[in-house]
């Protein structure tokens, strides 16, 4: 996934802490080998080579994700939209020269999913599914299953400081007080998390170097441009998958713009830092 | 300073020449003002054509129009290093007696990079004839012979430049002048080394085996202190300028261990120095083993320098905050129900943070030789020395001549007050 993965599990026998971690280990390799764009191997990467030239078959794994990403994609109005890889890449390059995608065919609209022969196939060359708007809070989903079979009653992950899950309560308090803090200005808000997941999406984003540094790689849902605005965009609710989406989907959509998202997504929480 | 208060100074550890010496006072002899010096060419002679001889007048070839410097003598015993000389300097008068090269009458300096044991007669001569003298380090092979260059050069006056080349380099400068402005606190420890791996042999003739000692000088104490002369002594130089003192006293050890094949000189050797305020320096060399490279590391209570490397270090430095999960565990291992500070939009990868120090320069592209080449020639051309240089490099050498004894002698050994300038 490209990004660090922490866990704390307070007072845990070592042995069961060990054994956790291999299993953790495990399931980050298996849906890597799934999601991960970077392992040309991966199934996604498959997918992303091949499905614009023919239908491709995919794994019952791949089968319910698609599914997923197709229902989210429609429930946010497009506002979550994961087939954008390669406009993401262009950016990343600086090599697209357009500021809008209005006009572009590609993107999930360019999805076509049969889910009765899980088949997928792409109407043109420069669609792709892009993970990094919902991969870290995929994978929490089957870490937080692993840790509950195993009756772990208390647990904090942070993956890749941008998804946030806590099972149960602090051993100290009543609930996980997490501070997320702004990069630029620094300005500071607080959540308590009982059993629930926080995702953060924005630009900017810190560097090894401790200095933040600004990427643009949003895109508004409203029309078609690049996001350049500064603010994070924060969410929480039940489920790591469905934060991280809600999260993408509300900062393209700006803070104006979210009151149809808060409606359909009642039970998460929105917020925005500046 | 009376020569009487000279000794009072030194006789308390502190070196006369560091209090001159500020590396301010060496940027400024570096820095560029791009004058013209067409009209006023500094003639030099060199006296040992060997490898550290051409490497000079390759140098000085690079920059002799720009800064007006003319190679118009060439001299060496030795006619293979002679040709090659000649091949740097095609107009340049040969020699294989440096005797007669002093008696040319447009001669303003000599450099000197022959074989150590020449160095202090060769000097002496150029000094009595009115010559200034660039003269390789270590400045002889004896501790009378160093000692009668130095009052040589104070009974003539005239320039008397030893190759320290670290006095020059831009790092060091910047080094020092934090080292002497506290920015690393109270220095109470330097280590240095220099290790390499290789039997120091240079090929001599089949057919001239009488050349084996004259050829190879570096490895027979008649010519050479070996490591102590040819490596240590650059980084003795370097440990007291650091300081701004001379040591109290200094033990040390050496041994042939590996290269038995006829040497003389020692194959690894070890030091400890130490100065009046109770610092130690410890040193090391070796040819058997170049892991660790060389360096030298001034360390103080605030921080530490790695000179040849470029490196400066914090003991404290300012670091981003470190992850909030490690936070998290410090409260949970304290029983503190804190704030996780953590969460932000990075989906970059991460990675910890690892302190490397920073820089002393930006670039790191020169050791000093070419500026301390420009140093001598501006020096020359305006008949004045660089305050307390000298001092410097006199005493570096006088220190390593003091290893050397404690080395063979396995004595503790402090320096006699008569070799004070």
């Amino acid at each position: 996934m490209g990004t660090r993965f922490n866990m704390v599990i307070p007072g845990i026998e070592s042995f069961i802490g060990e054994k956790l971690v291999m299993q953790i280990n495990l399931i980050l390799e298996r849906e890597e080998q799934l999601l991960s764009c970077y392992k040309p191997h991966s199934e996604i990467s498959k997918i992303n080579r091949l499905a614009a030239i023919e239908p491709v078959v995919v794994s019952d794994q791949m089968a319910e994700i698609i599914s997923l990403l197709d229902d989210y994609w429609k429930r946010t109005n497009g506002a979550f939209d994961a087939g954008l890889l390669n406009y993401n890449l262009l950016l990343k390059k600086n090599t697209f020269t357009g500021n809008k995608i209005t006009d572009e065919i590609f993107g999930w609209k360019s999805v076509v999913w049969n889910p009765r022969e899980n088949t997928i196939s792409f109407q043109n060359g420069a669609t792709g599914i892009d993970t990094g708007g919902f991969g870290k809070g995929w994978v929490l989903e089957k870490i937080i299953k692993l840790l509950k079979d195993n009756n772990i009653k208390s647990a904090f992950i942070s993956f890749g400081e941008s998804s946030i899950t806590a099972i149960g309560t602090h051993p100290l308090g009543d609930f996980w007080p997490v501070t997320i803090a702004h990069p630029v200005s620094e300005k500071e808000m607080e959540i308590e998390l009982v059993d629930a997941s926080v995702s953060i999406s924005g630009l900017m984003v810190k560097t090894t170097d401790g200095k933040a540094d600004y990427v643009p790689h949003i895109i508004s849902a409203k029309n078609g441009v690049v996001v350049k605005q500064n603010n994070l965009a924060i969410v929480k609710c039940n489920s790591p998958f469905e934060a991280e989406i809600l999260s993408t989907a509300a900062f393209s959509l700006g803070e104006t713009g979210i009151d149809e998202l808060k409606q359909q997504f009642s039970n998460a929480a929105f917020y925005f830092l500046k | 300073m009376t020569g009487t208060n000279r000794r009072e100074f030194l006789k308390n550890g502190l070196l006369v020449g560091s209090a001159l010496l500020a590396p301010v006072s060496l940027m400024n002899v570096l820095a560029t003002d791009n004058k013209s010096f067409k009209n006023n060419t500094v003639r030099l002679g060199v006296v040992g054509t060997g490898s550290r001889g051409t490497y000079l007048m390759e140098l000085i070839n690079s920059v002799s129009e720009q800064e007006g410097i003319e190679i118009v003598a060439v001299c060496d015993i030795y006619e293979p290093n002679l040709n090659l000389g000649k091949g740097l300097a095609p107009k340049a008068k040969a020699f294989t007696d440096y005797r007669k090269m002093l008696e040319m009458k447009d001669l303003d300096a000599i450099l000197v990079a022959t074989s150590l044991h020449q160095h202090a007669h060769i000097t002496i001569d150029a000094l009595d004839g009115g010559l200034h003298v660039f003269c390789e380090k270590a400045m002889a092979r004896t501790l009378e012979d160093t000692h009668a260059m130095a009052l040589a050069h104070l009974r003539t006056g005239k320039i008397l430049h030893i190759g320290h080349q670290r006095l020059f380099d831009p790092k060091y400068l910047e080094g020092m002048k934090r080292i002497h402005d506290g920015v690393l606190g109270q220095v109470t420890q330097i280590r240095a080394y220099w290790h390499r791996n290789n039997d120091w042999r240079r090929p001599v003739p089949e057919d001239k085996p009488e050349l084996e000692r004259h050829i190879n000088w570096r490895l027979y104490k008649e010519y050479s202190c070996g490591l102590v002369t040819e490596l240590a002594s650059h980084q003795i130089q370097v440990a007291n300028w650091a300081k701004k003192a001379l040591p109290v006293d200094v033990r040390g050890t050496g041994s042939i261990s590996f290269w038995k094949e006829g040497r003389e000189v020692h194959d690894n050797i070890a030091l400890i120095y130490t100065y009046a305020d109770g610092t130690q320096f410890i040193y090391d060399s070796m040819v058997q083993n170049k892991k660790y490279g060389f360096e030298e590391q001034i360390m103080g209570h605030l921080g530490t320098i790695e000179f040849e490397t470029n490196r400066f270090f914090l003991e404290d430095p300012v670091l981003p905050k470190p992850a909030g999960i490690a936070q998290l565990i410090g409260n949970l291992e304290s029983n503190i129900f804190g704030k996780v500070p953590i969460g932000s939009s990075s989906w970059a990868p991460e990675v910890a943070s690892q302190y490397k120090g920073e820089p002393l320069v930006p670039v790191d592209k020169t050791d000093g030789t070419l500026e301390q080449m420009i140093g001598f020639a501006r020096s020359v051309r305006e008949g004045k020395a660089i305050d307390g240089l000298f001092e410097q490099c006199y005493y570096g050498s006088v220190w390593t001549m003091l290893s050397q004894e404690a080395i063979e002698t396995g004595k503790v050994i402090s320096m006699p007050e008569n070799i004070i300038i």
